[in-house]
């Protein structure tokens, strides 16, 4: 399973949750899943039109711990 | 360490010899109950209070230890109410409505459980359950129920028609038949054991420390849960207030703790100490530590046999739905199990037990797991999403939704069941056939009441008429139902919370199960639907009503 063909129900925030968190285990990877996290992290935030998730977002993406994000690398 | 009830001095009720062993036959009664926790005493009382004979079993001769199953939900309440017992626990217990969640040392967000008013009970009241126990067992008491304390299930035997049980007692062992047998003996049941039943689902490796500390705290009553606490490096904690100044302190320990080393009463002491600070003066009232399972059987009635309570179903305790599941078990299962014994419905109204709760279990189980894995990532990837989501949170609103530190007990909607009537007409409200009946204000008499106690425990007919219509539509004995007439241009229905939460209007009836649960409503009434929506609501066929 991949967030491409995961089926998310937006109605049922425990329900959108677990499968993304179910899409994201099938990475294997703790990098590609935060890649993946920020991604969709930062299209909600554009989809409710926060500037401040907006920036939330990226300052998580900008912390150090996560060197394995390529800042800027396509991830709006 | 002490068997955790504080100042509490648990009763011991002492063995009693039963008139059934020094009888030359084997004794035979219509229901057998095993275990005499929370959830087989409420069904105990329910089943006392409609008049059914019932015998309760119990190894032991006192009360739980520990304080385990604290945190009673706003239905737990209400069924309790029904049979006589929520004034007392209410007023011995903590009342709460709000909850907080906290990251590391700065609150996400504080939510509400109960935002409108118009409810008799409050969201949730924490009282150990012990204390609960003993009300019950007080109630049933003084309805002249009889509890076998020291009579210990060793076998059954199934047939077709009855349930033979083989009792071990101090003065040796003795035999019982019964029409039916309720097993309510948590996960550890001899019932279960003996007809080789398994339970379906996970079992889930992280351990949790309980502390009940005894202290006088200046914490609100509130329900207090952080992730990331400054006090407990990367787990998480939570934080309940019960009666007597004891509080319970729930925290996480990770899949590789040592069970032993970690109930030290040393360790938990330092581990609360940096809690509550170097100058917090509190005792230990009970320690353990658990890890937990989601997982059910996959039917609830076996023949004779019945399932209910962690008998049936397990959950984490992340949502305090272990205990309300299972007094909401006995709720359905207590109506049903009486009109059965009685003759008045078919044995597939069991089945309809059986199909209602296993819903209503799959739910909690859902919303447990979910809880779970939200506290407790499995994986790295799960980690970074459940820490962003947190990190999140703290600015957005929006973030909140995801975060999971527990979804509390509710009860479960049951429009799936084949004992609902279908919805005809259009009706502006949450709930539908099946729902359990929300609780309003309403004048009865000329003084305020609330509806929940006018429907009863009885197939009840709410009806915004006229009492000269209804007896037009209905007949005169509505049915068999308890008639609940409403002015249907009085206050109650025009500008109150009732009129509300159920859409009334002139001519609007709802018909609600004994257990509180809606089955059919109209927009008009007459009594051949009536009558056919009450013959759905028992398994029977139209025409035997």
């Amino acid at each position: 399973m991949t967030l491409a063909n995961t089926k998310m129900d937006f109605e049922d925030a425990d329900a959108f949750y677990a499968s993304l968190a179910k899409a994201l285990d099938a990475t294997q990877s703790e990098g590609q899943a935060l890649r993946l996290t920020l991604r969709l992290t930062i299209i909600l935030a554009s989809q409710i039109g926060s500037k401040t998730a907006l920036g939330t977002a990226i300052e998580i993406a900008q912390e150090p711990v996560f060197d394995v994000l390529q800042i800027g690398d396509n991830i709006g | 360490m002490s068997p955790g009830q504080g100042d509490y001095k648990r009763p011991t009720f002492g063995y009693t010899r039963s008139a059934d062993q020094d009888i030359a036959t084997t004794a035979h009664h219509p229901v057998i109950i095993v275990g005499a926790g929370l959830v087989g005493l409420t069904l105990a009382v329910d089943l006392k209070l409609q008049g059914v004979p019932v015998i309760l079993l119990e190894k032991r001769d006192t009360l739980s230890d520990g304080s385990r199953s604290i945190c009673q939900s706003k239905r737990t309440l209400e069924i309790w109410d029904r049979l006589g017992v929520a004034e007392q626990i209410v007023q011995r217990g903590i009342t709460w409505n709000t909850g907080r969640i906290f990251l590391r040392d700065q609150m996400l967000y504080a939510f509400d459980l109960l935002p409108e008013a118009g409810h008799k009970m409050p969201a949730f009241v924490n009282l150990q359950q012990y204390l609960v126990e003993a009300a019950l067992v007080e109630r049933f008491t003084e309805l002249g129920g009889e509890i076998r304390w020291r009579h210990e299930l060793i076998t059954i035997e199934a047939s077709e028609d009855h349930v033979t049980a083989t009792i071990l007692t101090p003065d040796g062992f003795y035999h019982l038949t019964s029409a039916w047998l309720v097993s309510a003996e948590g996960a550890r049941g001899i019932v279960r054991e003996q007809l080789g039943l398994n339970y379906a689902g996970q079992v889930f490796e992280d351990k949790f420390l309980i502390a009940d500390v005894k202290m006088t705290g200046d914490f609100p009553s509130e329900r207090w849960f952080w992730f990331e606490p400054p006090f407990h490096d990367g787990q998480t904690a939570l934080l309940h207030r019960q009666a007597d100044d004891v509080w319970r302190i729930d925290l996480q320990l990770g899949w590789d703790a040592d069970v032993k080393a970690e109930q030290e009463p040393e360790r938990v002491r330092a581990r609360i100490q940096k809690m509550l600070g170097a100058d917090a003066n509190f005792d230990l009232e009970w320690i353990s530590v658990y890890v937990f399972q989601c997982r059910t059987l996959e039917r609830y009635v076996h023949g004779r046999v019945i399932f209910m309570g962690d008998a049936a179903h397990q959950v984490s305790p992340f949502g305090a739905r272990g205990g309300n599941g299972g007094v909401q078990d006995a709720d359905n299962l207590g109506w049903k199990l009486k009109r059965v014994l009685d003759g008045t419905a078919p044995p597939e109204l069991l089945e309809s037990y059986s199909l209602e709760r296993l819903y209503a279990a799959r739910e909690n189980i859902l919303h447990s797991t979910r809880a779970t894995d939200f506290i407790t990532p499995k994986t790295a990837a799960s980690k970074v999403l459940r820490d962003t989501v947190l990190e999140l949170a703290q600015a957005q609103p929006f973030a909140r939704a995801l975060v999971n530190s527990g979804r509390l007990s509710v009860p479960a909607h049951l429009q799936e069941s084949a004992l609902n009537t279908a919805d005809e007409d259009q009706f502006d409200t949450v709930i539908s056939p099946g729902s359990p009946a929300p609780e309003a204000p309403i004048m009865v008499d000329g003084k305020p009441g609330w509806l929940l106690e006018q429907l009863g425990g009885e197939f009840a007919l709410l009806y915004a008429a006229t009492i000269e219509d209804s007896a037009d539509a209905i007949g005169p004995d509505a049915g068999g139902c308890r008639l609940v007439v409403v002015d249907p241009e009085g206050s109650d229905v025009r500008q109150g919370e009732l009129g509300r939460r159920y859409d009334l209007k002139p001519g609007t009836a709802y018909l609600f199960r004994p257990d509180q649960h809606v089955v059919a409503r109209w927009r008009a009434l007459d009594g051949s639907k009536l009558r056919a929506s009450l013959a759905r609501a028992q398994a029977k066929r139209v025409s035997e009503v």
